[in-house]
């Protein structure tokens, strides 16, 4: 069986390979010469440096957390659905090996590659985003793209998408639903997750003078909710009664009100908690989606 | 024993029934016709065996054990001959030596070898024949005991089908393994099964041994005018009249007869025919379970 699913996704295997070596190599060399780049500046020659250096890779890096979907399509998609559609499940599933042993097999071994690839894209984004530590641009964190394709999240991301293929076609039979439903489900459920991220934990209360109200917090934080408190202690959401006018003059009467910026942020040391948190949930995901596909194979009349 | 015995067993599919209330007894060690139109169920019943499908109603049950069991015990070459089209036949014949502990890698070579197909070659750039020859020869590697075989011969020329037959039957000789055979040509079949199972309707009509079915029945020619009384007394499979000319399929032996009938034996494919055209004639006693 070992051999079957490595003969049968050779391809996907050789292509997934070869992508994220280019992805590797292009991002370690953008690295070390931004290192290069970097060296002996400091303040605002620094950050004009690395800003532009950032800007050079900000259209791979943007695109990178739709990778996964591409995983879907081509790796858990035509799992089975593709073997109904071209009949070969008559042969497939008519060997020694049981029916639930071979998607046991199937699953195990794919979804194993999977995780590795995901590892490694984390493994090669955090290492990039390190590049930039101790300037503003190192938004691991803050950045909804960037978080979801470094450290273990990314994996989360692979193998979630996977299942997410593979249960498709499970329950459509046909390959080319399996890869409408794919698509849809996962770009709803980065939707989703992308939402819920600054709940993964109570966040942190802020408060500061309203000028520096927006400067306040770390430049990675994932701002949730910026609210004004006033002297009685009371929040309130939207604009202070009685201001208005331009920024400075709105502030100037802000304060002179007594109010001061309140903002509920994540700060960014929770990074690798919030990582695990969200690998776990698209871990839980693909299990419960694992779980469709196989009472689908295995129970399913045909 | 039986190598396949189906009780009540019924398939629907969303609206219709593609079987219906099937009991069949299939004894072991021979070569069995399972004969039937289109869309007779012939192919439900063979998938029903392998547990590819799940019955509706009753159970279907192969070498003793549930279907779907067994599967190391039985295989089954379906109609499109299914194969890996990007696997080259070597890697074809790995996919059955991974995937079958009993499987005959000697027997596989060398099948492939006298068939002079190419190892490296891509299975879907083979002849339909070659590929047929493949897919047999993936099959019959399995050594198993039950062979299932659903329409083989369909969609070859008449040479590779006398090919593809031939080395079926020098395999069953070989190993004595039960087989299973469906097909709607009949005369595809003659000569090669000792075993019939006549499939109508979803239901089935005729099961017998084919010495024995063509023993037991009779085609009497004679004058229409007197074909009434004579159909009376006799039991009467089909019975097809022009003016002047009767000509009925009868079970059993004819009585005494006018003389100006004449009664001779009947050929498999005529006396297949002769039920599938009166699907309310049987062998079987009647279905127990009339209303629906």
């Amino acid at each position: 069986m070992f051999w079957l699913t490595v003969r049968q996704y050779r391809m996907q295997l050789i292509v997934t390979a070869a992508v994220l070596a280019a992805i590797g190599v292009v991002l370690l060399v953008h690295s070390i010469t931004t290192r290069n780049a970097m060296a002996g500046l400091s303040g605002d020659a620094l950050d004009q440096v690395v800003g532009d250096r950032v800007a050079l890779m900000h259209s791979l890096v943007t695109w990178l957390p739709a990778a996964p979907a591409l995983v879907g399509l081509f790796w858990g998609a035509p799992l089975v659905a593709r073997e109904i559609e071209n009949g070969t499940h008559l042969l497939a599933w008519t060997q020694s090996v049981p029916r639930r042993r071979w998607l046991a097999v199937k699953v195990a071994v794919l979804a194993g590659a999977v995780t590795l690839c995901g590892l490694a894209l984390g493994a090669i984004v955090t290492g990039w985003v390190g590049t930039f530590e101790g300037t503003p641009f190192a938004y691991k964190f803050s950045d909804y793209g960037i978080f979801a394709v470094s450290g273990v999240a990314a994996a989360g991301w692979w193998l979630f998408a996977f299942m997410l293929g593979t249960a498709a076609g499970a329950l459509t039979r046909k390959l080319l639903p399996a890869l409408v439903v794919t698509l849809a489900v996962f770009f709803v459920a980065v939707f989703v997750l992308f939402q819920l991220r600054e709940n993964y934990a109570e966040p942190e209360r802020i408060v500061a003078p309203a000028a520096q109200a927006a400067t306040a917090q770390d430049a990675d934080a994932m701002p949730v909710e910026s609210n004004w408190v006033g002297p009685d202690g009371k929040e309130i959401a939207g604009a202070v009664e009685g201001c208005d006018g331009d920024a400075s003059t709105y502030l100037a009467c802000v304060q002179g009100k007594g109010y001061k910026g309140v903002t509920y942020v994540q700060p960014p040391d929770r990074y690798w908690r919030f990582q695990w948190t969200e690998a776990g949930i698209l871990a839980a995901a693909a299990v419960l989606l694992g779980g469709v596909a196989y009472q689908r194979v295995s129970r399913r009349a045909l | 024993m039986t190598a396949l015995t189906a009780t009540g067993l019924g398939k629907r599919y969303r609206r219709s029934w593609a079987l219906r209330d099937c009991s069949l007894a299939v004894p072991a060690g021979r070569v069995v016709a399972l004969v039937g139109p289109n869309g007779a169920g012939k192919t439900t019943l063979l998938h029903l065996a392998v547990g590819l499908l799940r019955p509706t109603t009753g159970s279907v049950s192969v070498l003793g054990m549930p279907a779907g069991e067994a599967l190391s015990r039985v295989a089954v070459l379906a109609q499109d001959k299914p194969l890996y089209d990007g696997f080259t036949v070597a890697e074809m014949l790995r996919f059955g030596r991974r995937l079958n502990p009993r499987w005959d890698h000697e027997l596989a070579a060398k099948r492939i070898e006298e068939l002079k197909i190419p190892l490296n070659r891509k299975v879907g750039k083979l002849s339909g024949g070659q590929q047929t020859q493949v897919a047999l020869t993936v099959v019959l590697a399995k050594r198993p005991e039950l062979l299932l075989l659903d329409e083989p011969l369909a969609n070859l020329d008449p040479l590779a089908r006398h090919d593809v037959m031939r080395g079926l039957m020098s395999a069953v000789a070989d190993t004595g393994m039960t087989v299973l055979l469906s097909s709607h040509v009949v005369s595809d079949l003659e000569n090669t099964c000792d075993y019939l199972v006549v499939l109508n309707g979803g239901r089935v009509q005729v099961s017998g041994d084919i010495e024995e079915l063509l023993a037991g029945h009779r085609l009497l020619t004679g004058p229409a005018d007197l074909a009434d009384g004579v159909a009376a007394r006799l039991t009467t499979v089909d019975d097809t009249r022009t003016d002047r000319q009767a000509t009925m399929l009868i079970r059993g032996e004819p009585d005494a007869l006018d003389p100006r009938w004449t009664a001779r034996g009947v050929g498999l494919e005529e006396l297949v025919l002769a039920y599938l055209r009166r699907p309310d004639s049987s062998t079987l006693p009647r279905p127990a379970l009339a209303s629906a």
